[in-house]
Formats: C-alpha cells, structure tokens, sequence
C-alpha cells in the first residue's frame, strides 16, 4: 500500500511539475472598487446590512406598537379596509328640538341614531362602484324597554346624488330622509337631513 | 513571506486600503487557478477568486495573525468554490453541454507546461488537457486536496489546515485521487505510469 502511495505520488509529482499557474487579469481594480464603495456611503447606508435590517424591523414593531395602542385605530385600519360612508344629519320628531349629529357607516353595517322614543338604523351598502342602496329601519321604543319597528324603507340611490326616503311612523308618513351618499372619510361631505312633513 | 503578508493586514486593517494592493497581487493567480481547476469555467473562476479577496478583506478583523495569511485566504475560496460547485452541479443538471453541445468560451485554456520541448510537447499537452479534465471529475473532496498537492506544492500540514481536517484524512483522499485519476490515464499514456505499473497491486487495482 505504502509503495503503492509513494508510486503514483511520483507520476502525478513528475507530470503536474513546473505547471504553471493559471493566470488571470488584474483582479484588484475590480476589487478596489467593491471594497472603497462603502466607505463612499454616508450615515445609515455605511451601517451593515443586519444592522439597516434590524432598524427596520424595530420601526415596523414601534409604528404598529403605536398604532393599536391609539384608541379606535385599529377599528379605522379595518374600516379603512371597508368602504366607509359618513353621514350629517337633521332629526327633528314632530315638536321636539331638531337634533344634529354625523355618522360613520362602514360599508353594510348599521349604526343607529336615537332621538327621544325612535331609533333609526341606517345601513349603507355599496353594490356596485356608481351604486349605493340605503336601509333605514325604524324603531320605536315601548313602555317595556322593546324595539318595535314601525318601517323599513330602503332605497338604491347613485353617489353623490340626493335620494329621498318617506319615514312613516304607526300611521302615516311623518318624516322625509334626505341624503346624499359620498364615498368620503369627511363627514361634512354628506348631507343628511331628515325633515318633518307638516300636515 | 508571513510576516510581509501580517504587515500588509496590518495597514489596511489601519485604514489604507491600498496596502491590501500587494496581497490580491501575490495570491490572484493561486485562487483562480484552484477555483479554474475545481470549477472548469474561467468566469466562475474569476468571481471565485474576486468574491474571496472581498470577503476577506471584508473579514479582515477576524484573521488571526498566529496563523498562516496564505491558509485564511485559501479557506475562505475554497468554501466559495464549494458553495458554486453545488449551484454549478444544479445548473449543469439541465445545461446545453448535456446533450452534446460545446463547452464555448468559459471552457479553461490549454495547459500549460514550463519545460515544453517540441518532441513531447504534443503527448504531454495531451496527457495535461486529460489531467486537467479528470481532475475537474473527480469528487469534490477529492479534487481539492489532488489540486493543492499536485498544483499548487501545498504541505499536507497546510491542506489539512485549509480543510479542517486531519492529516490522515488529506493522505487517504489523495491516494483515493490519485487511483482514480491514475485508472483514467493510465491506459491512454502508458509511458508517463510505467513507473506506477510496475507495482503489482497497483496493476491489480487497474485491472479491477
């Protein structure tokens, strides 16, 4: 074995011998220029990479930290994430003071307005990009706590045009709902009145 | 030779990167010629080598300088070779070559030998053009230490270094290499192993 191993050893020794390296261009312009180009980055950018990386990390975590930490911001990230109609209104029942407010509707959920024993539930959903239909449930409060409700008019209307809803309670028309559905954050965008009907 | 090499890391781990001018100068040619050797593509070769220099002086503050300059700088290509040949064999799997087309332009140069005399000169181009492609087939842990013995005169003390791994370990891939090299050559240039096939277990190991 040993013979064997001193053997072939001398005829690879003998043929590689005096073979020359292989040779190459100039390889230090090239590498000069890769290893002085950070040194021509400036502040953050001559941090390395793992460094730059975990900055970002910790900014991600820190900015989302802070925004579930603010108070209703988590609803609005996924209201953003709905279509989000908001709306001012004018309710005024027979004669009691006219009651003003505004309203946020997120995309086919309710919200709910209570002026003295009625409580109307508007719900706004979008059908379409030109298309909104608008449901408005009204209730009226009984003695014992319940809800009754008295009408459910719904109307589809277009954005940004006006549409016009009769709100009837037990017996006959006594109200009339004007609004004007935008598909804007800024509640003053939306017009909203309901009008009561004189005899 | 060490100490010249400790003085160049020292001034550019200062600040001057000019001083590591010298080192890519001396050791350019040794990494390209392994990385040629073991990859068999001059343009893989080249990035070797370059991707070695910029990582070492990149990792220049982790050199310890106990230790040979020249064993760093080969550890570091050889662990890019190796990381390229798993992405090379990968590539190859599905590349033209296999089914039958040239090997083009990244295809290494002819051999070169300094004692080139015109009576041997073609047989011996001969026999370093089929070296040089059975080196290039063999395993790669085979081909690595074949190449630094063979080519580039290392010390199995230095391979073994180069390797992390024992000294035993360097001697039996190189005769494991060695025997299949020889196997390969052999039968085409009989005159350049007669002094191999004398030995009758070699002979043996042939035949088998």
């Amino acid at each position: 074995m040993l013979k064997d191993k001193e053997n072939l050893e001398g005829v690879f020794n003998k043929i590689c011998a005096q073979t020359k390296l292989l040779e190459t261009r100039d390889l230090w312009p090239d590498i000069k220029n890769a290893v002085e180009k950070p040194k021509r980055q400036i502040g953050f950018l001559r941090q390395p990479l793992w460094s730059r990386t975990a900055v970002f990390a910790g900014l991600a975590v820190c900015a989302a930290v802070v925004v579930f930490f603010i108070p209703g911001a988590s609803e609005n990230i996924k209201n953003g994430i709905k279509k989000l109609f908001s709306i001012n209104y004018s309710l005024q029942l027979r004669d009691s003071a006219e009651v003003l407010g505004g309203l946020l509707v997120t995309d086919a959920q309710a919200q709910e307005i209570t002026i003295n024993n009625m409580l109307l539930r508007i719900k706004v959903t979008s059908l379409d990009e030109k298309a909104v239909r608008i449901d408005v449930s009204i209730f009226k409060k009984q003695t014992d706590g319940s809800l009754k409700l008295l009408h459910n008019p719904a109307i589809v209307t277009l954005r940004g045009s006006p549409a016009e809803i009769q709100v009837s309670d037990e017996k006959e028309p006594v109200y009339r709902l004007k609004l004007t559905p935008r598909e804007q954050k800024d509640l003053t965008a939306y017009k909203c009145a309901l009008e009561p009907i004189k005899p | 030779m060490q100490q010249e090499d400790i003085r160049m890391v020292t001034e550019t781990l200062k600040g001057d990167s000019e001083a590591f001018k010298p080192l890519v100068e001396k050791y350019q040619n040794r990494l390209y010629d392994l990385a040629l050797r073991m990859t068999g593509n001059i343009h893989e070769a080249e990035d070797i080598a370059q991707t070695a220099f910029i990582k070492a002086y990149a990792s220049l503050k982790l050199y310890n300088t106990a230790h040979d300059f020249s064993n760093w700088l080969y550890t570091i290509a050889l662990n890019i070779t190796r990381n390229r040949l798993r992405r090379l064999s990968i590539i190859n799997f599905f590349s033209l070559e296999r089914f039958g087309f040239p090997e083009g332009e990244n295809a290494p140069p002819e051999p070169v030998d300094a004692h080139d005399k015109p009576e041997e000169s073609l047989t011996k181009k001969e026999l370093l053009k089929c070296l040089d492609k059975a080196v290039r087939n063999l395993p790669v842990s085979l081909k690595e230490v074949f190449v630094l013995f063979h080519f580039h005169e290392t010390s199995l003390n230095d391979i073994s270094i180069r390797l992390g791994i024992s000294q035993n370990a360097v001697s039996l891939r190189l005769l494991k290499g060695r025997k299949l090299l020889y196997k390969q050559l052999a039968p085409k240039f009989p005159e350049y192993f007669k002094n191999g096939t004398h030995d009758k277990k070699e002979a043996d190991y042939v035949k088998r």
